[in-house]
């Protein structure tokens, strides 16, 4: 269950990148990146078909399509035109299970971080990284161990 | 000088520091504390006297200040002139006193107006005679040799008589200052400078310049063969030889923090004083409301030295050296002992003591890049390192605080979370004094400028090292 919040990821990036007193780094910039480095493992997690990321939903013809839809899990007599679900079925619900991303709407350090703990690490990695980056650092021990991180994930491998 | 447009070395500002005895590092200057005495109009005069402490007031009066913590100085007697800044002069024993009036003598007890002699201005001692100057005229009038109350010059005098010369005869204004320099007098009319060349009978006069004017009589200063003065118009002025021999001619001095001397000049308040015994002399270009001085550490080179401000909370006057030990200021109505004895200044409410600010500021770095700081040590000693105080030595980088320095640490832990101090005793356990240390601060900080300023309103400290490490990044041309 997520029980971490952006709060907690500050207080490890702060030591990480070497702000403890928080003169370099915003609040505002650290929670921007926090949300990205979410958004992306959730992309990387869908891509390794990681089943925790499959919501399921309840739609009708015309049934507007959730932010966090990212695609169908699956073959269904449902397809999307632009922002609306289509079926065959008109207005009997069906019920669809779709990838659904996650990071939306992340705005304060007292949001939850929507992922279990055992993510917490790739995304402090990641959030690390787009801070060093932008001070220029060199950050290929942060790739590696967020590649690392990835490939040690849930799901199915890039080789499999 | 603008902060981006000095060296590395140099500070673009420099509040109440100063140069310790280990050469080269700066401290906080030593406070005034309380006064040895406050008078009932402002200090005009201090002057050191066979052991005592003379102070002269604008309402003309002279005391003796004691320096045993007796704060009521007994009134020695009335300047000739008031509203007027004395000029002394020790000669034979005896101290002579010029306050724009008739010439007064002082011999330890009592002080008498010598009848026959000149008004004067200036009062200084050469080649055995007493000789003064008066702003009125172009004359510069000797004693008797040997005889500083003998002033009326015979109808047929010899060489041992007393002497008259005039300077500029109806020229240039009338003499506002003399200096005795090494082998020469200066003499500063209201807007040209003469010299007085030779020992009588052999005078000869020569005139230097036709294009400054010295602010006024308290206004020159003669520095191990230098001669410099405040100019009304062109701040502090030097007089030094030229290639020519036998050449003297003026010169811009100091031209790095001229135009804050520019700024402040005024013609009836400036002042220069030479404190020897510190290698420095000491630039009070102010008006009557001006609270700031500026030392010069000339031991650190005639044309280019060092020169900070030290800020009072009130209007300097006079300072005074009896030796390498003392030091006493006349500041407002008081007079302060600075001699170091005190790490307070009266600057608070009603003249409460507090510990003295002081403050300084880099070179101002900037480019087309940006700067990444990464880390900073300071090693820094207390001066006074029993001070328990909260307030930090604090270093900023441009505005962000980047390192708070304590020079002691409490490291008591309190028993039972009970706060209260134990019989009364407010005096921490295991207080910690740190007397020299290092300090290092890590933590990343970009910034399109870096200029370091220290603030510091706690323990006065000494400042050993300061390194800060910092990479440009970001070309943006």
């Amino acid at each position: 269950m997520p029980s971490k919040t952006i709060n907690d990821a500050s207080v490890v990036i702060r030591q990480r990148v070497n702000d403890k007193d928080k003169i370099n780094y915003t609040d505002e910039e650290i929670v921007a990146d926090v949300a990205t480095a979410c958004r992306y493992l959730s992309q990387v997690l869908i891509a390794r078909r990681s089943p925790e990321m499959i919501v399921t939903v309840d739609i009708v013809d015309y049934a507007a399509v959730p932010e966090a839809f990212h695609s169908f899990v699956g073959q269904w007599p449902v397809w999307r035109e632009g922002p609306v679900f289509r079926t065959s079925t008109g207005g009997h619900a069906v019920t669809v299970r779709y990838w659904s991303t996650r990071g939306q709407g992340l705005s304060s350090l007292t949001d939850t971080i929507p992922f279990d703990e055992i993510y917490f690490d790739a995304i402090v990695t990641a959030a690390c990284m787009l801070l060093l980056n932008r001070d220029e650092f060199d950050t290929t021990k942060e790739q590696g161990i967020l590649q690392t991180l990835e490939s040690l994930a849930p799901g199915r491998g890039a080789a499999s | 000088m603008s902060p981006e447009n000095i060296a590395q070395n140099e500070l673009c500002e420099c509040v109440n520091m100063t140069y310790s005895s280990e050469p080269g590092r700066l401290r906080t200057r030593a406070g005034i504390g309380e006064a040895l005495a406050t008078f009932p109009a402002r200090v005009t005069g201090l002057c050191w006297y066979k052991d005592q402490l003379l102070a002269t007031t604008i309402d003309g009066k002279l005391y003796h200040v004691w320096l045993n913590g007796e704060t009521e100085a007994p009134l020695i007697g009335d300047l000739t002139c008031a509203n007027w800044r004395p000029y002394f002069c020790e000669y034979g024993g005896n101290l002579f006193i010029a306050s724009h009036g008739v010439l007064q003598k002082y011999d330890g007890t009592t002080l008498t107006t010598i009848s026959g002699a000149p008004n004067a201005d200036v009062v200084y001692a050469r080649a055995g005679r007493l000789f003064c100057s008066y702003h009125g005229n172009d004359a510069i009038r000797g004693s008797a040799v040997g005889d500083p109350l003998s002033w009326t010059v015979p109808v047929s005098p010899t060489d041992a008589d007393p002497v008259e010369v005039q300077i500029g005869y109806k020229a240039v204004g009338s003499i506002v200052a003399v200096v005795p320099g090494l082998t020469d007098v200066i003499v500063f009319k209201e807007h040209g400078i003469f010299r007085l060349i030779g020992e009588y009978p052999d005078w000869s006069i020569k005139e230097v310049s036709r294009d400054e004017a010295i602010a006024n009589h308290h206004c020159t200063v003669a520095v191990s063969g230098y001669v410099y003065y405040l100019d009304n118009r062109k701040g502090l002025r030097l007089l030094q030889g030229t290639q020519g021999y036998e050449e003297i001619t003026p010169a811009e001095a100091l031209p790095k923090v001229n135009r804050w001397i520019r700024a402040r000049m005024d013609h009836d308040f400036g002042g220069l004083w030479h404190l020897p015994a510190r290698n420095i002399f000491v630039v009070n270009p102010n008006d009557s409301s001006g609270k700031e001085i500026m030392p010069c550490f000339y031991e650190f080179g005639q044309g280019e030295m060092p020169a900070l401000i030290w800020k009072f909370p009130d209007v300097v006057h006079a300072i005074v050296e009896p030796d390498r030990d003392h030091l006493y200021i006349a500041v407002g109505n008081g007079v302060y002992d600075m001699s170091g004895v005190s790490a307070y200044d009266p600057s608070g409410e009603d003249g409460a003591l507090e510990l003295v600010e002081s403050s300084f500021t880099t070179k101002l770095f900037t480019g087309f890049n940006a700067y990444l700081v990464k880390r900073m040590t300071i090693r820094a000693g207390a001066f006074v390192p029993d001070i328990m105080t909260d307030e930090q030595l604090r270093v900023y980088i441009n505005d962000v605080l980047y390192h708070g320095i304590s020079f002691f640490s409490d490291e008591s832990d309190y028993v039972y979370a009970n706060m209260d101090a134990v019989y009364g005793n407010d005096n921490g356990l295991y207080v910690e004094f740190k007397d020299l240390a290092d300090f290092a601060k890590h933590n990343l900080l970009r910034q399109n400028t870096v200029q370091v300023r220290f603030e510091n309103k706690g323990t006065p400290f000494e400042l050993t090292r300061f390194a800060l490490e910092v990479v440009p990044v970001g070309v943006t041309a």
